[in-house]
This record gives structure tokens, C-alpha cells and sequence, in this order.
């Protein structure tokens, strides 16, 4: 091969996506970036180079087919904004945070839809586009790539090759923020199917307290692709609710990756809610750093049609005396196609773990399809790890006693499915959302 | 305490000696010449030869798998030996014929071979290296009409069986080691049974490696026609070497309607010394086929030997309501690591299948589930239920668990649980109050983690595996 050649190679992405990606994050506008953000920026750009997109070859992603995701010609999150009334966010806005939300268009944040007065004073709630116009990104810095868990991801990396954009939480040591913080993003495909790659950093600081509902949604049920990060660093003793709403268009996508990193006696609660997506994946990385960590990482999945969805998790258990849950469970009609994969690593000395894990899968059509591992990887000898995984329809005799009081079929079928899924949103402490929930729940299951 | 474990532990390899019978041996190496050789040297057939030159060409063209979570060095394919057997005799009628220094290596092992000191209704069918040297109770089980032979022997005899059978389940192409077996097989056990004969004793083979750098690829073929019954016992040791050997055998089943077949192993081939150096790679593809309805195949295991084993014996439960059971314990020590586990895939109605894997880890080793359950389209209330417990013996091993499921059917229904713990202090604390000392103790905890497994084996093999397990692990838990 000659010089020339070889030059090229290495300069040319594999893909039509990574290529896109990389040209998407040169497009963008360096004004404002701190040094260590464009440095970011163009690592992620350099690695994208040479990373191939996934196949059903590799071993996370072998149940699903990345077409409608790889294969897309995108327009950049910011041509294609598009003016959102304040009418269709006022009935997705939750009440309890009313004085604490931001709310994102295709991406972009939307400063006069947001609100945050009602937080305390001291915590700092912005968006990455604010922070690049009024500076105070170096303080950021520690937050962000905060574990390598997928320095090797595509994904991953075409986010950091771009993200200007999403939200900035941090809670300042001691601070209890008793209101719960609102992210929306609705996302439309009015000016056209764009690619949006936003980040949200939340850190919560030594014995602090938040709860943050993360949450996608559409009003025109358009196509598009929203390829988030989230980071979460939760601090000594301190606690993060971390709820993620995603119901966006069933003629979108969605691939979220969330990293955790959790310090000694820090407690993390999260809440995933899978709903809406042609095409979703939803993958959460947490790791103990610290000691007498508790961490859950609950999930519920409702698809049906066509959708597709796949979650992939990993606890990684670092140090001793630690404490985790999980909790999933996966509705599938029609002819959906849920994935999901938990793994649970115990390292070597981190001993006294308790970890337990829960896979349940409702499969409600003949062509719905569930591919479930929950994996155990265990490399220390104290420990308490169990895992279980069950597939199956509604119980015949569940079914029957509610028949036999004299409820007809279709409503008991949906009461029992109904019934299965809630159990995942009655920890949720913020009132008007998991009624929220409930009922769509409800109006899902009638359906 | 510790130190008890680590003198329990550290038992040494009883069957490791090694026998210096005079062999006959080719020159390590494959090519199309050595897979004619072989073929030639064993007078087969045109279809024989055809099967093992497409499942070499085939084999060429392959890349070895390396997603197994273990570390190994890879097998150099050039280095083996391909075929080796004990120098040519003249057949034998009775034990007295057989070479004394063989006959001295199974006594070694405590196989009673001699009739005699059989244990009652057990046939041995003993393969010595790569050729069967001696069949017994052949008589009697050719009265009830079945056939317990070698295969190099079937292929003489039975030849529309074997071509009919041979890679029905596993076909050359299904993997890497699948398909060196194919090309290179030298020999190994065959057994039918004809319709509606339980077999009247349960048939056994012992398998052993003698030569050092030979290559092991038995091959089984195991047929039960309808309404048949089989059992068989596969137990394995060998002596001890400094260098890696592969073992790459192939199993086949196929249970017809209402057929059953029960295949239990014991595995205690030599694991390496305590740094790890040595040892057999076990890299086996066991499958059986549940062809017929109400077929039901049982696989048994007891892993707790080789340096490396890699294997997953299988069920395809085709045939309506058929059943398929798999039913494991596997223990690792010093550096060993495992990686076993089954696959279960129901296509029929109403098939049902149980999974009870126990994985014991202790030393620096690495312990591995790994198991598919599929439930198709067209597998209407099907059922499956897993159960995978490991049991951690010291905090420098792993254990590891790798469970799919697929369903493709909402009548489905599939269950499948997990733990990981250890010997807890109160559970020793519990014994040693009660005046039985740690050793028993242990002992004891470990045959009932492994009790649901050790039901399902034959008698004489549930006595031989416990006290197995006994000598691998005496005195563990800190």
C-alpha cells in the first residue's frame, strides 16, 4: 500500500454514520468551548475514525438491527429547529417542577419555555449552550467522560464529537433540592430528520439531595435521531432520583447511554420508562467507587407495533460492601421486539455484595419476541448475587379469578397488564408523574 | 482453617501415571494425506472418506472461536497427533488376550474391567487412545437385539446406519472443533437400540488419552428407535503431562418417539499442575436430537477435570411434548476454568426442558454458565426451568453466568434463576457445634449444593462422582 493510500485510510471513517458524525461535529460552532471541550471533542472525532459500527456479529448487539439508525442521511440538530408554542409544553410540564425545568427543541434549548427559579440558591441548573455563551465550563470538566465504559462506542463517541447542547445540574454539598428538576425534550420532524447528541451532566456533591426526571417526547409523531448521554456523579452520602420518561416518536430513535459513578454511601435510584422509538436502546453503566453504595436500576418497557427495544446494563462493583437492585420488566404485543441484558460484575475483594436482579417479560402476541441474559460475572467470594428471569403470557388462573368475578376478558387482560407493569412506577415519589404514567399505562393496556 | 483447605485442595492427580504401551503412531500434522491415511488404515467406506475430506475442507475455511471466557494458549493443529493406537493384535474373545500393561492402567484407574470385578449390568466399551481394545457383555446385549460396538466397527458392520446417522445432529459444519472431529475421528463408542428394547444394563465407556500429544477426537452415535430405552455412562481420566492436549469429541443423540436416552459423564481428566501448566483442553460438542413426540433426553454431567472445558450439551426438542433435562455440576481449582453449560431448543409442542447447573470455583479458577433456552414459533406451551447455583471457595476465583433466552411464542413459558454465594460461617459454625469436624462439613455443604444433580446420575456413577468431589476439594472455605 502506498503512502498516499494508507494516509487516506486513516483519515476516512468506516461508515457513512461515523462519517457524518465527524462532519456534523466539525460543522459546529467552537465559540465559547473551553479548551478541554474542543479537546474532547476532537478525540471523539479522532476515535470515530477508526471504529466500526456495530453488527449482529458483536456480542451487545446481536438481537437488533441498526439500519434505521446507521443507514439515515441526517441534518444537524441546529438546522433544524423548529418553534414549539408554549400550549403544547404546558401539558407535559409536571406541576411539582414547574419552577425547575428546561425544556429542549430538536435538541436546543428553549430559554423562554424553562424555569428555574424555584430552585434553591446555590444549585446550578443550565445547558451546555448556556455554559458556551457565559463560560463557567471548567468547573464542568471532571464531569465529563467520566468512565470509559464505552471509549469504543460509536454512539458514545458521536456524542462527544458533538454535544453543545443538554443539560447542567450540579447541587452544591449539603443542598437538599426538595423540587424535582424537569429535562424535556420534545422532538419534531418538521424541518426534517436531524440528529441531535445531547448531554446531561448531573452532579450531585457531598451529602446532597435531587430528583430529576428525564424526559422525551414528540407532538407530531416525526422521524428523527436523539443520541443522548447522560452523566451522573453522585457524591459521598448523597442521593439521586433519576427518572427517564422516553416517549418519543414511534417513527424515531433513541439510544441513550447513561454512566454513573457512585462515591462511598452515595445512594442512586433510577427509573427508566422505555414507551415510545421505532428503534430504542437504553444502556446504564454504574460504577462503585466508593463503599456501602446503594444502587438501583429499575426499567419498564411497553412496545408494541413495530418498535423495538433494547436496554443493557452493568453494575460494576469495585469495592467491598455495596448493596444493588434491579428491577426489569418488558411488555411486548404485536410484534414488537424487546432485548435486554444485565450484567452484574463483583471485582475481585469487593467483598459483602448484595445484588439482586430481576428480569420479567410479558410477551402478549404471537410475533412479539424477548431475547433476555442477565449476566452474573463474580470474582469475589462473599458476596449474595442472585438473578432470575422469567418469559411468559398472563397466568391462567389470574386470569380466571377475575373471570369468575364477573369481569370480562379484554378488561381483565388489561387489568392483569396493567397490573404487571405498575409495580415498576409505584416507587416513583413524584406524584403527578406516575399518575401520569398510570393512566397511559392503563390506556396502553386497553388499547 | 485455611490450611486444611489448601492440604484438601491440594491432593494430587490420582490416575496421573502414564503406560508405556507400544503404539502405533502417525506423524503429527493434518493434510488431505493424513485424513486419507486414517481413513485407510480403518478400511472405510467411500462416504466416510467423502464426509471427513468435506469436513477438512470445511474446517480449512473456519476461524477458531475464541468467545469463550477463558485464557488459553490456542492448540497448535500442526503439532497433533492425529491418530495413534495400541500396536495391531489379533482380536481378542476374552480379557486374558488383551495386552497386560493396558489391563494394568484401568486397574490403576479402579475400572473393573475383568467381567468379574464388574459392577453388576455395567458393559465397558474401553477406549484406549484411539482405538476400542475391548467389548464386553457384547453377547447379552446382542440377545435384546441391541447394538453396543466401536464405531470403527459400526462403519463395518452397520454402514447404512452410520451414513444414515452420522452428522444427522451435529453436522461438519456446526463449529470449528465439530469440524476437525469430523475430518479426523479415529474412533469412539455406537450404539442402537431397536424399537421398543430398553436396554437391559447400562452401557459404558471409559475413555482414556494415553499417548502425550495425541489428539483425542472420539465420536459417539447414540440411536434409540421408538419406544426404546438407553443409558450410558462416559467417564474420563488421563495421565498426567506437562503439555496441553485437546480433547475435540463429538456426541450425537436421536431419540425417535417415546425413545429415551440418558447420557451421564464424569470428567476428571488431568487439570494441570498448581500453576496451571498442563492439562486437557476438553472442547466437546455434545447434541441430541429429541426427533419423535414424548422423546426425552437427559444429560448429566460432573465436570472436574481438564484445564479448559468448553462444552454444551444440547437438546433439540422437535418432537411434540418432548423432554429435555440437563443436569450439571462443575468444579474448577488452581487455574481450571470451565465454561459449560446447555442449550435447550424447543420447537415442538408442549416440549418441556429443566436446567440445574452447579458450579463450584475454588483456587484462582474461573467458573462458567453459559445456556440458551429458544422457544420458536411453533413451541405452543412449551416450558423451561433453570436453575444455575455457583458456590464461591476462596476469593481469587470467579464465577460467572451467562443465561440467553429467546422466546418467540407467547405461550411460552420460561423461568430461569441465579445465585452466587459461599460457604457461609454460620453454615460451618452450624457442623462444627454439632461436633462434625470442618473437613466433613465441608464436604457435606457441597453434596447438598450438588444433591439435585447427583439424583439424576446412575448409582455407581453418584458414588464415584461424590468421592470425586470429596478428593478435589477437601478442606475449602476460609
Amino acid at each position: 500500500m502506498s503512502t498516499a493510500e494508507g494516509t487516506r485510510k486513516e483519515t476516512m471513517a468506516r461508515h457513512r454514520f461515523t462519517a457524518q458524525a465527524i462532519e456534523h461535529g466539525k460543522a459546529r460552532s467552537v465559540e465559547g468551548l473551553a479548551p478541554w471541550w474542543a479537546d474532547f471533542r476532537r478525540s471523539a472525532q479522532q476515535r470515530l475514525v477508526s471504529l466500526d459500527v456495530p453488527g449482529p456479529k458483536d456480542e451487545e448487539w446481536r438481537f437488533i438491527k441498526l439500519g434505521p439508525i446507521v443507514d439515515a442521511e441526517y441534518v444537524m440538530d441546529s438546522q433544524a429547529a423548529v418553534e414549539i408554542d408554549e400550549a403544547v409544553i404546558e401539558k407535559r410540564r409536571i406541576p411539582e417542577a414547574r419552577g425547575a425545568t428546561l425544556v429542549f427543541s430538536n435538541g436546543r434549548f428553549q430559554p423562554e419555555l424553562s424555569n428555574t427559579q424555584s430552585l434553591p440558591e446555590g444549585v446550578r441548573l443550565t445547558t451546555w449552550s448556556q455554559v458556551a455563551a457565559e463560560g463557567g465550563a471548567d468547573e464542568l470538566e471532571e464531569y465529563v467522560g467520566i468512565a470509559d465504559y464505552w471509549e469504543d462506542d460509536v454512539f458514545y463517541n458521536a456524542n462527544g464529537a458533538n454535544f453543545d447542547d443538554g443539560a447542567v445540574l450540579v447541587v452544591p454539598r449539603n443542598q437538599v433540592v426538595e423540587t424535582p428538576i424537569h429535562l424535556l425534550y420534545v422532538g419534531s420532524g418538521e424541518a426534517g430528520e436531524y440528529a441531535a447528541h445531547p448531554r446531561n451532566v448531573i452532579v450531585a456533591g457531598e451529602s446532597s439531595e435531587c430528583t430529576v426526571i428525564e424526559e422525551y417526547a414528540t407532538f407530531d409523531g416525526g422521524t428523527y435521531f436523539h443520541n443522548v448521554v447522560d452523566e451522573v456523579s453522585v457524591g459521598a452520602n448523597a442521593t439521586v432520583r433519576h427518572v427517564k420518561v422516553q416517549r418519543d416518536s414511534t417513527n424515531a430513535r433513541h439510544m441513550a447511554r447513561n454512566l454513573v459513578t457512585l462515591s462511598q454511601d452515595s445512594v442512586y435510584e433510577a427509573t427508566a420508562v422505555n414507551l415510545g422509538a421505532e428503534l430504542s436502546r437504553n444502556d446504564s453503566y454504574a460504577r462503585f467507587d466508593g463503599t456501602n453504595v446503594e444502587c438501583t436500576l429499575d426499567g419498564l418497557v411497553y412496545i408494541d407495533g413495530r418498535q423495538v427495544h433494547d436496554t443493557h446494563t452493568a453494575m460494576d462493583h469495585a469495592l467491598p460492601d455495596s448493596k444493588s437492585y434491579q428491577l426489569q420488566k418488558t411488555i411486548v404485543d404485536d410484534r414488537a421486539h424487546s432485548v435486554f441484558n444485565g450484567k452484574i460484575f463483583v471485582r475481585q475483594d469487593a467483598q459483602r455484595i448484595d445484588s439482586n436482579q430481576l428480569n420479567q417479560n410479558l410477551l402478549l402476541s404471537r410475533r412479539a419476541q424477548v431475547d433476555t441474559k442477565p449476566q452474573l460475572e463474580i470474582f469475589a467470594d462473599d458476596v449474595v448475587c442472585s438473578h432470575g428471569a422469567t418469559v411468559g403470557q398472563l397466568q391462567d388462573d389470574q386470569l380466571f379469578y377475575l373471570l369468575s368475578r364477573g369481569m370480562e376478558e379484554e378488561n381483565a387482560r388489561s387489568l392483569l397488564t396493567y397490573a404487571f407493569a405498575a409495580e415498576i412506577l409505584e416507587d416513583i415519589q413524584v406524584d403527578s408523574l406516575r399518575q401520569r404514567l398510570e393512566s397511559m399505562l392503563m390506556r396502553q393496556a386497553r388499547k | 482453617m485455611s490450611s486444611n483447605i489448601e492440604n484438601f485442595l491440594d491432593r494430587p492427580y490420582e490416575a496421573g501415571f502414564h503406560s508405556d504401551v507400544e503404539m502405533e503412531t502417525f506423524a503429527p500434522g493434518l493434510d488431505e494425506e493424513t485424513i486419507r491415511k486414517i481413513s485407510a488404515k480403518k478400511n472405510e467406506p467411500d462416504f466416510l472418506l467423502q464426509f471427513r475430506l468435506k469436513a477438512y475442507e470445511h474446517w480449512k475455511t473456519m476461524t477458531e472461536p475464541d468467545w469463550v471466557n477463558a485464557e488459553y494458549e490456542k492448540p497448535n493443529f500442526d503439532e497433533i497427533i492425529y491418530y495413534s493406537e495400541p500396536k495391531k493384535k489379533p482380536k481378542k474373545d476374552s480379557l486374558d488376550e488383551v495386552d497386560p500393561a493396558i489391563l494394568e492402567v484401568y486397574e490403576k484407574l479402579g475400572i473393573p474391567l475383568h467381567e468379574q470385578k464388574m459392577l453388576q449390568n455395567v458393559a465397558v466399551d474401553a477406549v484406549f487412545d484411539s482405538v476400542s481394545v475391548a467389548t464386553t457383555f457384547k453377547k447379552k446385549l446382542k440377545e435384546a437385539g441391541v447394538i453396543f460396538c466401536s464405531v470403527n466397527e459400526a462403519v463395518e458392520e452397520y454402514p447404512e446406519l452410520v451414513e444414515r446417522y452420522l452428522g444427522s445432529v451435529v453436522p461438519y459444519t456446526d463449529n470449528f472443533y465439530a469440524a476437525l472431529n469430523s475430518a479426523v475421528f479415529s474412533d469412539g463408542s455406537f450404539v442402537y437400540v431397536p424399537k421398543g428394547v430398553t436396554c437391559p444394563m447400562e452401557l459404558s465407556t471409559y475413555f482414556r488419552i494415553n499417548t502425550q500429544d495425541t489428539g483425542q477426537f472420539e465420536r459417539t452415535l447414540i440411536i434409540c428407535e421408538d419406544d426404546a430405552y438407553v443409558s450410558y455412562l462416559e467417564g474420563c481420566t488421563a495421565p498426567q503431562f506437562d503439555t496441553n492436549q485437546l480433547h475435540a469429541a463429538v456426541v450425537e443423540l436421536v431419540a425417535l418417539e417415546n425413545a429415551e436416552i440418558k447420557y451421564s459423564t464424569v470428567q476428571n481428566w488431568y487439570a494441570g499442575d498448581e500453576e496451571g501448566k498442563g492439562g486437557i483442553y476438553n472442547f466437546v460438542t455434545k447434541r441430541g436430537v429429541c426427533e419423535g413426540d414424548n422423546s426425552k433426553i437427559s444429560w448429566s454431567q460432573v465436570e472436574t477435570g481438564s484445564a479448559v472445558t468448553w462444552k454444551y450439551p444440547s437438546c433439540i426438542l422437535k418432537g411434540d411434548n418432548s423432554v429435555g433435562e440437563f443436569y450439571s455440576v462443575a468444579l474448577t481449582n488452581h487455574h481450571q476454568q470451565a465454561d459449560t453449560g446447555t442449550k435447550m431448543v424447543h420447537i415442538g409442542k408442549n416440549t418441556k426442558s429443566t436446567i440445574i447447573s452447579k458450579g463450584i470455583s475454588a483456587g484462582v479458577s474461573q467458573n462458567s454458565y453459559r445456556g440458551l433456552v429458544k422457544m420458536t414459533p411453533s413451541a405452543e406451551g412449551a416450558r423451561n426451568y433453570s436453575e444455575c447455583d455457583s458456590m464461591l471457595i476462596g476469593d481469587r476465583c470467579g464465577a460467572h453466568t451467562f443465561p440467553y433466552i429467546d422466546v418467540r411464542n407467547p405461550t411460552a413459558q420460561v423461568e430461569h434463576e441465579a445465585s452466587t454465594s459461599r460457604i457461609g460461617e454460620e453454615q460451618l459454625f452450624y457442623f462444627l457445634q454439632r461436633g462434625i469436624d470442618e473437613e466433613d462439613a465441608i464436604s457435606m455443604i457441597i453434596s447438598g449444593f450438588c444433591k439435585d444433580v447427583f439424583h439424576e446420575l446412575p448409582m455407581e456413577f453418584a458414588v464415584e462422582a461424590q468421592a470425586l468431589l470429596g478428593i478435589k476439594l477437601e478442606g475449602s472455605v476460609g
